[in-house]
């Protein structure tokens, strides 16, 4: 009985893939060769199933292996234990608001003095009551200037406060990084009207708007000293939306004798901006999505973004991974941030990304697998910003 | 043929199901490669490979509680990866631009094709991959897993969680909506005939 075209297009199909007998095949050709349009037919079908096997497979390369099966692992032996860090930013909500000013008191017995080390850096006395000296660094250029035990860092057009007694720098407008090694006893405080961040042995920068830790770690208290979580290196906080506007709810502004610079970005989002305006707004409403604990939303923000400029979808890919985070869903995030990784080698994220799958691997039981991506990490950064602690991890490790 | 299914050591089973790292890291060493391919396969070039990948074994490490050995560990993980890459088919998000991949060992590529040969090869498997992202991703998965994979119907249907009737459909529709588009492309068709598609298997 003569094959319909029908039965010999099924045919096609399973001869394709092998799986026609060979009477089955023979009858099949019998067919293809009276019937014209059936063996055009056949022929691409053939031809896509011949050249799609053939055609070369992607995989994966070893070091791309190894990150998955840590991340697999880690997710094997994820405990949903109360998290210890980073919950906070959830918890944050809008509870939190960004003062105009930060307080950095620094609770040691330390020299006194400040000191101009470099940059472009002035000083004038605080005639107003607490008295104090006034830094600011030029709007073109920062400067560093030594407080007590702790180096600050200015960006151009910074403003801050020092008081010696009882050490606390107020941090007016720009961003200030703050680089103080770890002695016992030694300890910062950071605080707002709002929030206080209290920091012990660590380096980070503050800005108007959030932190972001680069070693060590700081905890994180509400104004009444309850704990709301820890920021450990290589992660940042900003500050929720309504931050910006809560400048009259900020201790007033001691008076100055001329008028205060434009404020500076913050640090942190400017080290990462986009450089179209749009990205870079949508950037920022993430982040503040993302403080107010709407990780939804920051991910629905971010996601546009990755296939942008390198600069844009690196920071929106930390962002996104920051996202869950939040949520405190840590192995999810660990994923992502092996995304920043593997996409942006060589940008800061990255950079920041991999030490902050390290801490996480490490605070969520993988003790190895943390050992394994600190090892890497020094591998890639020997002199990265997050050597040191990598190193004083691993040294503890031991 | 897809790869047969060896016997799973009780062991390394048992290890799994109690979460021993020991027994994931033999299983996940057996089986990664496999998963790249088929996850490859059916989504085509894409560099969130790893992500995918990840997402597999994440599943399949949470997931051996419920294992219950009525299928090969080979078979059960194949099962998670074809749901992983049709979530990320129907998510919609593809991006074609392979990232920090390389080419698979086991296969290496024709020595007897010619540059220009090997060249055609590459650009008709990126204009049919191209083709494919226009089929649903029920479809063009059962139709890859048939024709390229060389699944049975049963196994694909087994794989793809549907019946055998559904799986013969979609394979049929994969099919004719790919000749549609190949038609109403003279170039292409003319690449695949000068591919020398008329060949039997």
């Amino acid at each position: 009985m003569a094959m319909s075209c029908g039965q010999a297009g099924r045919l096609s199909l399973a001869s394709a893939g092998g799986h026609a007998s060979e009477a089955e095949r023979l009858e099949l050709e019998a067919h293809l060769a009276a019937c014209a349009r059936c063996s055009a037919d056949h022929a691409i079908v053939a031809s896509t199933a011949r050249t799609l096997r053939a055609s070369e497979v992607p995989t994966l390369s070893p070091a791309a292996r190894q990150r998955v099966w840590r991340a697999a692992l880690s997710r094997r032996a994820h405990a949903p234990a109360a998290p210890r860090a980073l919950g906070w930013p959830l918890a944050m909500g809008t509870a939190v608001a960004m003062a105009a000013a930060v307080a950095i008191w620094i609770g040691v017995r330390a020299p006194s003095q400040y000191a101009i080390v470099a940059g472009d850096v002035t000083a004038s006395p605080q005639r107003t009551a607490g008295g104090g000296t006034t830094l600011r660094s030029g709007s073109a250029k920062g400067g560093v200037v030594k407080l007590a035990d702790a180096k600050g860092t200015l960006s151009p057009a910074t403003e801050i406060l020092w008081r010696h007694e009882p050490r606390v720098v107020e941090l007016r407008q720009g961003a200030l990084t703050v680089d103080l090694d770890h002695r016992p006893g030694q300890h910062f405080e950071v605080r707002t009207p709002r929030f206080t961040v209290e920091v012990v042995g660590t380096k980070f920068t503050v800005d108007m708007r959030g932190v972001r830790t680069e070693r060590g770690k700081v905890r994180l208290l509400k104004p009444d000293g309850a704990e709301i979580g820890f920021l450990t290196a290589g992660l940042a906080w900003t500050a929720p939306d309504d931050a910006t506007g809560a400048q009259a709810a900020a201790p007033p502004a001691p008076p100055t004798e001329e008028p205060a610079p434009p404020s500076e970005p913050p640090a942190v989002v400017a080290a990462s901006a986009a450089p179209g305006e749009d990205a870079g707004v949508r950037l920022g409403r993430a982040r503040r999505a993302l403080a107010r604990g709407n990780a939804r939303e920051a991910r629905h923000l971010v996601e546009p973004l990755f296939p942008l400029a390198r600069d844009v979808a690196a920071e929106a890919r930390v962002i996104h991974a920051e996202s869950y985070l939040s949520e405190r869903r840590y192995d999810d995030a660990i994923i992502r941030y092996s995304v920043v990784v593997r996409l942006f080698p060589g940008t800061p994220q990255a950079e920041s990304a991999m030490f902050a799958i390290a801490q996480l691997e490490s605070e969520h039981g993988q003790p190895s697998v943390a050992r394994a991506t600190l090892q890497e990490y020094l591998a890639r950064y020997p002199h990265g910003r997050f050597a040191k602690e990598a190193t004083a991890r691993l040294a503890q490790q031991k | 043929m897809p790869p047969a299914a060896t016997a799973d050591d009780p062991a390394m089973v048992a290890g799994c199901r109690a979460g021993q790292a020991s027994s994931l890291e033999q299983f996940f060493v057996t089986h990664v490669r496999y998963v790249e391919r088929v996850i490859a396969r059916l989504t085509g070039p894409t560099p969130d490979l790893e992500d995918l990948v990840q997402t597999t074994f994440i599943q399949a490490f949470q997931s051996f509680g419920r294992y219950r050995g009525e299928a090969s560990l080979k078979t059960w993980v194949t099962r998670i990866a074809v749901h992983t890459a049709l979530h990320q088919l129907r998510s919609g998000v593809r991006r074609m631009v392979p990232l920090e991949v390389v080419s698979d060992g086991d296969e290496p590529s024709d020595p007897v094709a010619t540059a220009d040969q090997q060249a055609e090869s590459r650009q008709l498997a990126r204009r049919l991959h191209a083709l494919l992202d226009r089929i649903a991703p029920k479809k063009r998965v059962a139709f890859l897993l048939y024709t390229v994979e060389e699944y049975s119907i049963e196994e694909v249907a087994a794989l793809t969680e549907a019946s055998k009737a559904a799986t013969k459909s979609r394979i049929w529709f994969a099919r004719r909506e790919l000749m549609a588009m190949v038609k109403g492309q003279p170039d292409l068709r003319q690449l695949i005939e000068s591919s020398g598609a008329q060949s039997w298997r």
